[in-house]
């Protein structure tokens, strides 16, 4: 579910017209600045769909773009093992974020949406993590999501369904992957038959389902190299017109794929009194592919250890132990490496940490292992909760 | 006794008692250096400045895809996927707007300016950041600024980014609005930011505005087109390099070239104008040098015993020639002192002028902010002092020479007198050897489209003016002596100036020379200039058959795209006294290496209403092989050499395509080249990257009996405030042209009226020495008993002589070289047919206007012999 970074949150907080103080200002123009904003903002009369009741999914259409959203996301990440044992975690995520459903300016290159992209490579081996990102319009083809078959890209990095596979495509500089993606688990809806709520209020909720493992082969290229590799992977896909509350300054979100064939989703919605929203939860898959719906209460996440951000000045809690007890899952969740932190400035200037994860732990005294992907937003500048005062 | 002590005594100690003569050299040179710098100034600032606009402009850029034709359909842009792996790619709507409303009257209310041009950049903001050096500040907390920016200019299609020097200096703040004027449509705009000042953003003095590409499209109407795409190569690559490569990989009706390719197609077209404007700068400084040998041959001449004394107590001669080259150069130098800051000043002043000229290739301000960042750098004083050292000493090594060879015991005896028969026929032999040269020069063939031969030629019909010189001046001499009997009142005087200036003859004539050959130019421009108007007067009047023009504000510049929109030309078309329009459009294309207009018209309409007035006829009309045919300006048909009848290649979207020349048509409004074309073959060759044609420029032809002014102001009330159009009758045009015409010429009667200065300045100072020198027979005048008055009309007198003369030469010499200006330097670097035309009223004014002149010239040294003391100085004589 939210496993994304904050760009469209961002984007949508700032559509949404919060106009924030104009008390800052830098480089001595300052008294360029009128005090009295006499900028509105847009007026926005386009009319988003919101996810309000679970819909009926069908598969493979609903791979496809919901244009009728304003937000939406296709997120993929990884493990992977090159043939010689080099250890790979990736992650690729395409976001499109509605501006206006009907643009006034007939301009091709007026924005409708405006995509973003994000490719992140963790090269678990020698402990380098590289990422990129990308920001275009849909312009003269650069960029788009179609919605009668499955195939959404920004520039050349793209992902597509191609006889029945997913193939994901990206290269940036001097890394590169070409995947392909095959569902070893039908896609699970998450929530409420697909309907995942962020709030109390109606309406701030998203669509939502997962492709839990998905058994995932091809090339990863790094610097002048290129590795064969292989190694499993899974899916998001999440759509939605609003769904952040005043006061949740961020998230921690966790993947898990274990080794007897079962995965769990869990996420912490943290608000600014420090507490846990009650709208965090969970779904644990299992090895047959039905999935159970886990409440907040349902499990217990406690950071065991702290890194601080060299870079940023973040202090991220990257160990954690996730206690279920309905289940008997008792697992430690320890970083591959600590320094996958995404640093975004020339985009949104908002940073998080999303990285490959180990997991290690038992099943009722069985031992299991596994691998997993976290995202931790919110632990520098200013909480999202203020975008929305 | 050592040279210096030498230098002291023989050379500073005269200077300083010829003070006046000293000053007057030294601020000749002066004045010769600083309009020679004035001009190269104005004319390297300007083209580094449009060099450093065009450069910050495409940032980091490395090389830069256009159409063929200029503009092309954005659709193309999806093809350029095989140049994607190159770098990155970033499309550009390049595009001019104007503040505020041209010609409303002053609003007290705002603060915002009017009719001041921004150079408009739309790009993709989400993409072109990296590319060029902006630096926008933001107005919101830190970590959301860029996103929040991006969004707002993303989402308002009235955005735009402003400079934070425009916006200080008009008091603007983000936030606020502000009119803007793209086509002749006024909208508000909202100010959503500050570029700092760097990058870009310093370009043209601020007046630059930056604007999403959707936004900038849909407000400079190119809605489906883009002005070029800019890629930047990682720094690895060179671009030189893959050039070629990524030309191969481009879709048929695009190329790739380096950014500065812009640039040059623009030195190009300003080129012409700049050497022209040099080569008459040269003449100012030759003026100068004149100065020079002037000064150092009176030099000689005045301490002609001094140096046989010097030569009969042993001083070689290489001494001799030292101590006047000496003197040479320390005028040079006094003259450099004086001259570079002076040049530094009058430079400024001289972009200003220009500043109308340069607009009609770009647009003003690029004048105005290269005379605020006008400045002397170390490669122009250097060049300066490279250029005015060597010709001085040059100018002075004749009359240090003479020195030198003088014997000694002729030297103390007296001076040498007058012309000899043999050296007159010498001169009148190599006058007409100059005379013939310089004819010949003028039959070359322009050299790298320059008519450096016919600057020759000026230069050699100047030349033998000046080698004339002596000879009309022994002629006047000898028909005023003759004339002189007849006179009762003056004969006497007038007989005694004509002797005195026949025994000075070869001083004198350098003198002469130089005022003469500054008079010739003068009159040379005032015959060009003159015949140049009398030819575009009489194209306004024949082509102007309009009753009225009607055209968007912001088409004040040829180069200028913008369009009427179409409720303007609703409007006008639809005014029940308008009987029929006729419209126009124009577009800039690249042709080979420059930059040519292709305009766009209803052909059969505007011969019906007669706005060509053919060079060349029509023919039989029609086209060869089916052939596309087209119309070219005279200018075109010489610049590429294409008469009737020819073929020329023009880049069309398609690819290269043959069209014919079905007539050449005199265009004095731009010396660019035009092409001009009917409607339907542009829509069929063009119109792939030009989908909305539309007029830019409407001739308004009215009913029998409707008054312009009525219709004007009806047109006018209709179109209200949003629409900002000029609508103006034929005669206003016709005015309005002739002012610019004005305008352009303006500096070179500056420089013209400079020139003048420094050769008055000379013959001033050769009157005062020779008054110094005839001391003797000045004294004795007066103890035969000449009056004061005597003494003083006789000076006067000579100088009116010398005046008149240097005028009588300045009148051939100039017509000579008007000739050579109007029918090869003209021809050779603007393409225009003159009708030549004598300004007689001019001739006669500036004849009377010398006259007088060199009467006032002449007064101060007749002051100063009249009170001569007579006794004094013949005792002195005989000590």
């Amino acid at each position: 579910m939210c496993n994304q970074n904050l760009v469209w949150t961002t984007l949508l907080a700032l559509l949404l017209g919060c106009d924030g103080s104009r008390a800052r200002t830098s480089d001595g123009v300052a008294d360029l600045f009128s005090t009295q904003s006499t900028v509105q903002s847009p007026s926005s009369i386009d009319v988003w769909q919101a996810a309000t009741e679970s819909r009926s999914f069908t598969f493979p259409d609903d791979h496809a773009a919901h244009p009728d959203y304003r937000v939406e996301w296709w997120y993929y990440t990884g493990h992977l093992e090159s043939e010689d044992g080099r250890r790979f975690g990736y992650q690729l995520t395409f976001f499109r974020t509605g501006l206006h459903q009907q643009p006034k300016n007939p301009s091709k290159w007026a924005v409708r949406d405006l995509y973003t992209a994000h490719f992140a490579l963790s090269d678990v081996s020698n402990a380098r993590h590289y990422c990129h990102q990308r920001n275009s319009r849909q312009g003269i083809g650069q960029a788009g999501a179609k919605v009668d078959v499955y195939e959404v890209w920004n520039g050349d990095w793209r992902a597509s369904l191609e006889q029945g596979f997913h193939r994901l495509q990206a290269a940036d500089g001097s890394m590169g992957i070409d995947l392909q993606l095959t569902e070893s688990k039908p896609p699970v809806l998450h929530g409420d038959g697909g309907l995942s709520r962020k709030g109390p209020s109606a309406g701030n909720a998203s669509h939502y389902y997962s492709i839990t493992r998905m058994v995932t082969s091809g090339t990863i290229r790094l610097g002048n190299d290129s590795y064969r590799v292989t190694g499993l992977s899974w899916m998001d896909h999440e759509f939605s017109t609003s769904f952040l509350e005043p006061g949740q300054i961020g998230w921690d979100w966790f993947s898990i794929q274990l080794d007897d064939e079962v995965e769990l989703m869990v996420y912490r919605m943290r608000r600014d009194d420090g507490t846990a929203d009650p709208f965090s939860s969970g779904s644990f898959i299992r090895a047959d592919g039905q999935l159970s719906h886990l409440s907040k209460d349902d499990y217990e996440l406690t950071p065991v250890k702290s890194w601080i951000s060299e870079a940023t000045g973040a202090e991220y809690p990257l160990s954690w132990h996730l206690r279920i007890p309905s289940l008997g899952y008792e697992l430690d969740v320890e970083p591959v490496f600590e320094s996958q932190e995404m640093m975004t400035d020339d985009t949104t200037g908002i940073s998080y940490w999303e990285g490959a994860v180990d997991v290690s732990g038992s099943r009722e005294r069985t031992s299991v292992r596994g691998h997993g992907y976290v995202e931790l937003t919110g632990y520098v500048g200013q909480g999202l909760g203020s975008l929305f005062e | 006794m050592s040279f210096l002590r030498l230098f002291n005594r023989f050379i500073l100690r005269a200077m300083w008692r010829e003070k006046t003569r000293s000053i007057v050299a030294a601020l000749g040179v002066g004045l010769g250096v600083a309009v020679m710098l004035a001009i190269r100034l104005a004319n390297v600032s300007v083209t580094e400045t449009f060099r450093a606009a065009v450069d910050s402009v495409s940032g980091n850029a490395s090389l830069r895809i256009r159409g063929v034709a200029g503009q092309f359909d954005e659709r193309l842009f999806a093809e350029l996927e095989p140049v994607r792996r190159w770098g990155q790619l970033s499309p550009v709507i390049d595009t001019y707007a104007m503040v505020g409303q041209a010609d409303a009257v002053e609003d007290t209310t705002t603060r915002f300016p009017r009719g001041e041009m921004l150079h408009v950049l739309g790009v993709d903001v989400l993409l072109d950041f990296p590319l060029r050096d902006y630096r926008v500040v933001r107005v919101n907390n830190s970590e959301y600024q860029s996103a929040r920016e991006a969004l707002r200019l993303l989402d308002d299609a009235t955005s735009v980014i402003l400079t934070e020097k425009f916006l200080r200096r008009y008091g603007l703040k983000v936030g606020e609005r502000l009119p803007l004027t793209f086509g002749s449509t006024t909208q508000q705009f909202t100010i959503r930011g500050v570029l700092l000042d760097e990058g870009p953003a310093r370009t043209l003095d601020g007046n630059f505005a930056l604007m999403d590409i959707a936004a900038a499209q849909l407000a400079a109407d190119r809605l489906g087109l883009l002005h070029h795409v800019d890629v930047m190569l990682p720094p690895e690559l060179n671009a030189e390099e893959v050039l070629g490569q990524i030309n191969k990989e481009l879709p048929v009706g695009l190329v790739a070239e380096l950014p500065d390719a812009e640039s040059g197609r623009a030195d190009t077209m300003i080129a012409a104008f700049q050497f022209n404007l040099t080569a008459l700068s040269a003449v100012a400084l030759i003026v100068g040098l004149f100065l020079i040998y002037n000064t150092v041959g009176m030099s000689v001449a005045s301490r002609r015993s001094e140096i046989g004394m010097l030569r009969a107590v042993g001083a070689g001669r290489a001494i001799i020639v030292a101590l006047f080259l000496a003197e040479a150069l320390l005028l040079a130098v006094i003259g450099l002192v004086i001259g570079l800051p002076a040049g530094r000043l009058l430079g400024a002043a001289a972009v200003s002028s220009t500043a109308q000229t340069v607009e009609t290739f770009y647009i003003a301000e690029v004048a105005d902010a290269s005379a605020a960042t006008l400045r002397l750098s170390k490669a122009e004083i250097v060049a300066a002092i490279g250029i005015v050292v060597p010709l001085a000493c040059l100018a002075a090594l004749i009359p240090a020479w003479d020195a030198a060879t003088v014997q000694p015991v002729a030297a103390v005896r007296g001076r040498a007198r007058g012309l000899s028969r043999q050296v007159r026929l010498r001169l009148a032999g190599a006058g007409l050897l100059c005379l013939l040269l310089g004819w010949l020069c003028t039959k070359g063939a322009p050299i790298a489209g320059r008519p450096i031969l016919g600057f020759v030629a000026e230069m050699i019909l100047m030349l033998s003016g000046a080698l004339l010189t002596p000879l009309i001046l022994w002629g006047a001499c000898e028909g005023i002596r003759k004339l002189s009997h007849r006179l009762k009142s003056i004969g006497t005087e007038l007989r005694l100036a004509a002797s005195n200036l026949d025994c000075e003859l070869p001083r004198v004539s350098v003198s002469v020379a130089a005022l003469g050959v500054s008079l010739s130019m003068m009159i040379a421009i005032a015959v060009m200039v003159g015949s140049f108007r009398e030819t575009v007067v009489y194209w306004l009047d024949s082509s102007l058959s309009a009753d009225l023009s009607v055209k968007p504000v912001m088409q004040s510049s040829s180069i200028s795209e913008a369009r009427l929109s179409p409720a303007a030309i609703s409007t006008v078309t639809n005014d029940p006294d308008v009987a029929d329009t006729v419209w126009f459009s124009s577009r800039q294309i690249p042709f080979r290496q420059r930059r040519i207009r292709l305009a766009i018209t209803q052909v059969a309409k505007a011969l019906d209403h007669d706005r060509l007035i053919f060079k060349t006829s029509l023919g039989s009309g029609i086209p060869p092989n089916d052939l596309p045919s087209v119309f070219v300006s005279e200018s075109f048909s010489i610049l590429f050499e294409a008469p009737l009848g020819s073929h020329v290649r023009l880049p069309t979207p398609q690819g290269p395509t043959e069209f014919w020349v079905a007539g050449v048509y005199y265009d004095y409004a731009s010396n660019q080249g035009t092409v001009m074309i009917d409607e339907s073959i542009y829509r069929e060759h063009f119109g792939r990257d030009d989908p909305h044609l539309s007029a830019q420029h409407l001739s308004v032809y009215l009913r029998d009996g409707a008054s312009a002014v009525q219709v004007r102001q009806r047109i006018l009330r209709r179109l209200g405030n949003e629409e900002q159009v000029y609508c103006v009758t034929s005669r206003e045009v016709r005015d309005e042209a002739l002012k610019i015409f004005e305008s352009t010429f303006a500096i070179t009667y500056a420089l013209q009226f400079i020139a003048i200065l420094v050769a008055g300045m000379g013959v001033a100072s050769t009157l005062i020495t020779l008054i110094y020198q005839r001391q003797r027979e000045i004294g004795l005048l007066s103890l035969i008993g000449a009056t004061c008055r005597q003494v003083r009309r006789v000076i006067v007198l000579e100088a009116v002589m010398l005046g008149t003369v240097s005028q009588i030469i300045g009148i051939f010499v100039g017509v000579l070289l008007a000739v050579v200006l109007i029918y090869v330097v003209n021809v050779q670097s603007f393409g225009w047919t003159i009708q030549f035309h004598l300004p007689i009223m001019f001739v006669v004014q500036s004849t009377l206007f010398v006259m007088i002149a060199s009467c006032l010239f002449g007064l101060y040294p007749a002051v100063r012999a009249a009170g001569v003391d007579a006794l004094q100085t013949v005792r002195d004589e005989n000590v």
